[in-house]
């Protein structure tokens, strides 16, 4: 018990670490940027109308570090890169292993189906933990450094609220992992589903007459600005993803229990 | 109890039956050579005794559990070694760390002995590994938890001869200390050379299956003789005689009658030398092949 967990939960910690201080680094980056943003931002506010002002996202939206933290990293990156990164791993995480004959070998060992499936996506733990440890950790350094401050419990927050988020990406990426029959299909699926979701749940919030489409885009759940600037945490949005990860999980482990490899 | 029981497994992608309605046992403690050209079906059918293929209709025992039955089949898989066609690690580790890793979810107690013989380098990461690295790997993994049943697709595949030749002994060896072994190959020269018994599989048909000395003896002697003098063909054959190849006063024929009728014969003949052997498997092999090419195109003939 947990022997492919362990192995695989090591393989993953290198990429893991790596992705780890990358991001930290372009947080940090764009941390960097913040002050002379805000100051262009004031500038730019100042002298325009309030329906522009609230298009952009309204007043705070780019001027304080919790709307432009909320804007460039977490929606950017974390909603979108991070998102697809998790799909794209997943979807390796079966049909590669067919295609290149591993999963052969690895069913010939007295192992079940079902524990292959639970214990190589347990392992995304690894990464889940790691980024969602040391990311809010650099940008809260970062903040300190340019002089700002910001509620460290809104960082913890928008990180955890973030998780079942990026269980959802994972499972969407598993899903077409057992369907997909060629692992290049499934990875760049993958990257498609992510950004498309992303793009839907975005586009959509602006056409108030199909606001319900929005609904299946797992994005529409994980709200990083209301997190960070109004520190409003829906636990019931997160408990919704959570629901979607653990159906989709299921219905990934019950196609792969019977899929012919 | 037999190793492993196939009752009418049947394996339908649709297009193509991979295996049609296939029955056999395989004994505890024999070598079986499952034997057939490349696609004939071979490795569908241990797919499925592996649970990695469910089949259309029929079922499989192996080691007493049902493929049917997963958790039965995954208990048994701790007494099981299967050495795939196919061999895939993950190539960014080392030899070491797979074998480690291996080991961790079934036990090594003869990592040692066998990297005695088979010596892949370890501390190499898999992609470095040349085919027969590759190969030797698998075999580790195969056998150091000391199977009851080995199964083996296509094995020496990649192996140099000094490779090959150990790896038939190490089959015999562990033939004799009770182990089953279940060998798919096309080589018909390794299946003679350790196999019990052979079953021979062609476009998804199981055409015959046989012990293997009863299936060389069946299939006569190869004789090659020289006669003082040269005789008309009629003069020469018997009923006894096939494939006759006559050139000169040399002849050469597959004799299926019983060896002392043949020597009286050459000797009333007055003949000048003469040399008995056993037949190759090959050419067993390719009599079964044509004949049942022949019934399929019938059968298929009267499906129309």
């Amino acid at each position: 018990m947990f022997e492919i967990l362990y192995y695989e939960g090591k393989r993953r910690l290198r990429s893991s670490t790596v992705l780890t201080i990358l991001f930290s680094a372009l947080a940090l980056f764009y941390i960097s940027f913040f002050p002379s943003v805000k100051e262009m931002g004031e500038e730019m506010m100042a002298g325009l109308p309030d329906a522009v002002i609230e298009m952009f996202g309204g007043l705070g939206a780019f001027t304080t570090i919790e709307g432009y933290l909320a804007a460039e990293v977490y929606i950017i990156f974390w909603t979108v890169f991070v998102g697809i990164y998790f799909a794209y791993s997943a979807a390796n995480l079966i049909v590669n292993d067919i295609q290149k004959e591993k999963m052969d070998l690895v069913l010939s060992y007295p192992v079940s189906r079902r524990q292959i499936i639970i214990e190589k996506t347990s392992a995304f733990g690894v990464p889940l933990l790691l980024l969602n440890a040391v990311v809010p950790v650099a940008i809260y350094i970062g903040i300190s450094l340019i002089g700002e401050t910001i509620e460290p419990l809104r960082l913890v927050m928008v990180h955890l609220l973030s998780i079942p988020y990026l269980l959802v990406c994972i499972a969407i990426g598993l899903f077409l992992s057992v369907v997909v029959d060629r692992a290049k299909i499934a990875r760049y699926a993958s990257i498609g589903a992510i950004f498309g979701l992303y793009l839907i749940s975005n586009i959509i919030s602006m056409a108030k007459n199909f606001e319900w489409i929005g609904l299946i885009t797992p994005s529409h759940y994980f709200d990083p600005p209301k997190i960070l600037r109004q520190a409003t945490y829906n636990y019931t949005n997160a408990t919704i993803l959570l629901i979607a990860f653990f159906v989709i999980f299921i219905a990934s482990m019950e196609i792969f229990k019977r899929k012919d490899i | 109890m037999s190793a492993i029981e196939v009752v009418e497994l049947t394996k339908d992608y649709g297009d193509v039956r991979a295996n049609d309605d296939i029955s056999f046992n395989v004994e505890s403690g024999e070598i079986f050579g499952y034997l057939g050209p490349n696609g004939a079906g071979k490795t569908t059918t241990i797919k499925q005794l592996l649970g990695l293929l469910s089949p259309t209709s029929g079922t499989a025992k192996i080691l007493g559990a049902d493929i049917h039955n997963e958790k039965a089949l995954v208990d048994k898989k701790e007494s099981i070694g299967y050495l795939p066609d196919l061999l895939g690690f993950d190539e960014e580790v080392t030899g070491q760390k797979v074998l480690d890793y291996f080991a961790s979810i079934r036990s090594d107690e003869r990592r040692e002995e066998l990297l005695e013989s088979f010596d892949p380098p370890l501390d190499r990461p898999i992609r470095e590994y040349s085919r027969g690295n590759r190969r030797m790997l698998g075999l580790i993994q195969t056998l150091m938890h000391n199977p009851d049943l080995v199964i083996m697709d296509e094995p020496t595949v990649g192996l140099d001869p000094l490779k090959k030749d150990l790896l038939h002994k190490l089959l015999e060896s562990e033939r004799d200390r009770g182990t089953t072994v279940f060998f798919s190959s096309h080589v018909l020269s390794e299946v003679q050379r350790i196999c019990d018994r052979v079953g021979i599989l062609r476009d998804g048909d199981l055409v015959t299956i046989e012990d293997v000395n009863s299936l060389i003896k069946r299939g006569g002697k190869r004789v090659r003789t020289r006669l003082s003098k040269d005789l008309d063909l009629s003069d020469f054959v018997t009923d006894d005689m096939l494939n006759v190849e006559k050139v000169g006063n040399a002849a050469q024929f597959t004799y299926t009658g019983k060896v002392k009728d043949l020597l009286t014969y050459l000797d009333e003949l007055d003949v000048e030398d003469v040399n008995i052997t056993d037949p190759q498997l090959a050419e067993i092999f390719k009599h079964y092949y044509n004949d049942s090419k022949t019934k399929s195109a019938n059968k298929s003939g009267g499906d129309r």
